[in-house]
């Protein structure tokens, strides 16, 4: 990669902002948890995703029969 | 400046703790019950502020990696583990309590998500609480009580009276 071996380029040296006693297998399996949460949450996004697609906008819905859920502040 | 600087660091924690106990806790509770009308007045407790309270964790990092990026850096490697355990806790319930409400069937995947994320995050801050009032270990200012060390007696006893505390607390402001 074009800014090794540079953390901060020109700063801050990748070797001397590694943390001290963290091992490869260690940093590898925070790595795959990370993986592995994020692909249970996608799959998961996409799946309701397809259902609101395949289920289409119903004359319900525009009518607010559909009880409201609860309220988030949206994002 | 740095007594500032720490004065806003202590700040931003003790309203993160706080408030986002609040969250946390009710996330907990959430298994005390099985109807979902009780669950469904849990979650509107909170669902207009929890974005908000969480949004202390993110002040508190901002503080502490712009203003003491030592104590940033030292501090983060120190609690390798924990932090990470509680971020993944935290991403699991903030997306189950929005993927909620458009899953119908698989509301109790949803609460369990949120139920565990919510002790996960809890307990490791409990636990990082611990850490910090007893002594950690540095050697030439690098901490040297290896990848587990965060977890003795009593970082874990801190970790489950804090998670206590925060269920109790969630209680008492219903």
């Amino acid at each position: 990669v074009g800014r090794q071996p540079w953390t901060v380029y020109g700063v801050l040296r990748t070797a001397d902002s590694m943390t001290p006693f963290l091992t490869a297998p260690a940093a590898l399996s925070s790595l795959i948890l990370f993986c592995a949460v994020y692909v249970f949450i996608f799959s998961f996004g996409t799946y309701y995703i397809y259902r609101l697609l395949r289920d289409g906008p119903s004359v319900a819905d525009q009518k607010s029969v559909v009880a409201p859920g609860y309220i988030t502040a949206g994002e | 400046m740095v007594m500032f600087l720490v004065s806003l660091l202590a700040i931003s924690v003790l309203l993160y703790l706080l408030l986002d106990g609040f969250d946390l806790g009710v996330g907990m509770l959430l298994g005390t019950t099985n109807s979902e009308d009780n669950r469904r007045t849990m979650l509107n407790t909170i669902g207009l502020v929890w974005d908000g309270n969480e949004t202390w964790l993110v002040v508190t990092g901002l503080i502490l990696c712009g203003a003491l990026p030592i104590v940033y850096a030292t501090l983060l490697s120190a609690f390798y583990v924990p932090v990470i355990v509680m971020l993944l806790g935290l991403i699991l319930r903030g997306v189950s309590f929005e993927f909620r409400n458009k899953s119908p069937h698989t509301h109790w995947l949803c609460d369990l998500c949120f139920a565990i994320g919510s002790l996960a995050a809890n307990f490791m801050q409990g636990v990082m609480v611990g850490l910090l009032l007893e002594d950690l270990k540095f050697i030439d200012g690098k901490y040297s009580g290896g990848l587990f060390g965060s977890f003795n007696d009593f970082s874990v006893l801190c970790g489950v009276s804090y998670t206590t505390t925060t269920i109790g607390l969630s209680k008492w402001s219903r």
